[in-house]
């Protein structure tokens, strides 16, 4: 690669995401139509600047969309779910339901938007938990707005370990350091050490959200709790086996959380009145509304089958083994810009295993869960219809967000845009580069949408830097895929999916600028840490 | 009040650049895969086009009206 790493270069690699960020937070554009700008600043810098030529762009753009296919196929079926539940009227049973199982009402929202999301980023990821996290927020009576940010920040921390870690499996191969040896271990020991800092103040957030102080003390023991077995619990794990090391303390969580809302601290009626994530309004309209038969755990009977469904088939080896025969992919062919960038030839780029992914258990669990309701009759004659209909109109205006933000990327990684915005920094800043390199990792999965995307596209580049600087490799490498985790809290493709389910589409970049006050300081931190640590 | 037609609305209007956008992914496999250069670069095309119906909706079209 001969790209010349200078201000012009890095700079046109970088306005793409500036303009994308001041469009959505100043001017409060939507992501649908802040994204195509973002695009075409990319795809003419990828021309102009880049020399790569028309059929470069449109072979990226071609894996963008296929990309981008992966992550609507989730949001598709998502909100399937949640139309389902939402016709059955299910989600006013688990108000009331979970309302009188948890009368905490701050347990009761770090139960449904912290630690059901740390479950679900455990076993699915790819945005489950924010698409799945935000309607059933809502239906606890949560804001819309704080509906999204709650499980945004919920789900972050599991990125790199969840999904059978996924993402840190990504992070080692991308990085070439050779499973099972001393500096894999060690990049797992900072990356969870990172995370399980992360964790806990993800926690406090979400208190102070809910009340401020009085929420913070009031909470504080439970987040305490959780944070010590989920995070904690991850670090000793990712010690053993980094593949079940947020699974298993994920599912730890849900269940003594379940137990603290019946000790003497948490098992009486307790809430703030005037808490600012919380709609206030009378309940009697909506009781009326909800079917008197149906009990919480009927309510649950989609989400039960989902987690059951991807349990079994994730873990059970035989049976994953067979359902993963079946693989779509698309050819692409070798292409090159004028400066000598390669991107390969693939005859099976990114396969989609269908009858393993995360849409697929998503949808079998709707259709079952329509069938289960239909059959009690808490689905009249003509609801299904309706279902469909209202998928297709909530789905529709995200897909065309996503698509745009993921070719931007494919195009970004595709012409060396990429790999010169994090050169340019590294190069600059010599060993302060510590400093930013949580927030490579963290801009990575703001491009992809995907912690796993983020640690293949730096994982390399980070590895080599911290070698040519002399300063600690497997640190650096923890540290980035801990920024690559906050990131996924304020990845545009992550907030559109609960902007969709939680029917605020147009809002995403309110979103954003609640996420970057948070995730930002946080991964700035983490570099702070390195830098005073590892580079003085 | 008389119902807007779906197609007519935002959902549809973005209905329809999702399905120029597969119709422009379609193109571009085909174009790229088997050397014809022009219909990758018609795809391309056809796939940007998509892209901008939303922004010139919505900042153009809509403000008008």
């Amino acid at each position: 690669m001969n790209i010349p790493v200078n201000f012009l270069t890095w700079i046109m690699a970088f306005l793409p995401i500036i303009v994308l960020i001041v469009l959505m937070i100043k001017f409060h554009w939507g992501a649908t139509e802040a994204a195509p700008v973002g695009l075409l600043i990319t795809i003419f810098s990828g021309l102009l600047v880049y020399k790569a030529d028309i059929t470069t762009i449109a072979v990226e753009s071609a894996k963008g969309i296929w990309s981008a296919l992966v992550i609507l196929l989730i949001i598709w079926t998502a909100i399937l779910m949640y139309q389902v539940g939402d016709e059955a009227k299910a989600f006013i049973v688990i108000k009331e339901g979970m309302s009188k199982l948890l009368p905490n009402e701050l347990l009761l929202v770090l139960a449904m938007g912290w630690i059901f999301e740390s479950f679900l980023q455990g076993i699915t990821g790819f945005g489950v938990p924010v698409a799945v996290g935000a309607p059933l927020l809502i239906g606890i009576g949560v804001a819309p707005m704080y509906a999204i940010v709650i499980p945004l920040l919920g789900q972050a921390w599991g990125n790199t370990f969840g999904t059978l870690g996924a993402a840190w499996d990504s992070l080692t191969v991308s990085a070439g350091v050779q499973a099972g040896s001393l500096e894999y271990y060690r990049a797992a020991f900072w990356a969870a050490v990172f995370l399980l800092v992360w964790d806990f103040v993800t926690g406090i957030i979400i208190c102070w959200l809910y009340g401020k102080g009085k929420a913070v003390k009031k909470g504080l023991p439970a987040v305490l709790v959780m944070t010590i077995i989920g995070g904690g619990g991850e670090l000793v794990l990712s010690q053993v086996n980094t593949t079940l090391s947020n699974f298993v303390p994920a599912v730890i969580c849900l269940v003594v959380l379940m137990l603290m809302g019946r000790m003497k601290m948490y098992r009486d009626e307790w809430r703030i009145e005037d808490s600012k994530i919380m709609v206030r309004t009378e309940s009697t309209g909506e009781t009326l509304d909800a079917p008197k038969d149906m009990t919480l755990v009927q309510a649950f009977v989609p989400y039960v089958l989902l987690s059951l469904m991807t349990i079994i088939v994730l873990t059970v080896a035989p049976i994953n083994a067979f359902l993963s025969k079946v693989q779509l992919s698309i050819s692409v062919p070798e292409t090159s810009t004028g400066y000598g960038f390669v991107n390969a030839a693939s005859d099976a780029f990114s396969p989609i295993v269908p009858f393993t992914h995360a849409s697929m258990f998503l949808f079998l669990s709707a259709v079952i869960g329509l069938a289960y309701y239909k059959k009690h009759g808490w689905i009249q004659a003509g609801g299904t219809k309706a279902i469909f209909g209202r998928s297709i109109t909530m789905t529709m205006p995200s897909g065309m967000a996503v698509i745009g933000l993921v070719i931007m990327s494919k195009i970004m990684s595709g012409t060396g845009q990429t790999v010169v915005l994090s050169q340019g920094i590294a190069g600059v800043l010599g060993n302060k580069y510590l400093i930013l390199a949580p927030f490579i990792g963290l801009l990575g999965t703001f491009m992809t949408g995907s912690n796993m995307s983020s640690n293949i596209l730096f994982g390399d580049f980070q590895m080599t830097t911290s070698s040519l600087l002399g300063v600690n490799a497997p640190a650096v490498l923890g540290a980035q895929t801990a920024g690559g985790a906050i990131g996924a809290a304020v990845s545009p493709s992550k907030i559109i999916l609960g902007t969709t389910t939680a029917g605020c589409l147009g809002k995403e970049g309110e979103v954003l600028k609640i996420m970057l006050t948070f995730t930002i300081p946080a991964t700035i931190a983490i570099g702070l840490f390195l830098f005073l640590v590892f580079g003085l | 009040m008389e119902k807007k037609s779906f197609w007519k609305t935002n959902a549809g209007a973005l209905t329809v650049a999702f399905i120029i956008t597969m119709i422009g992914f379609t193109l571009i496999l085909l174009g790229v895969n088997h050397g014809m250069n022009g219909l990758a670069t018609g795809g391309f095309a056809a796939v940007v086009v998509a892209m901008l119906i939303s922004p010139i909706k919505v900042f153009i079209i809509d403000r008008k009206n």
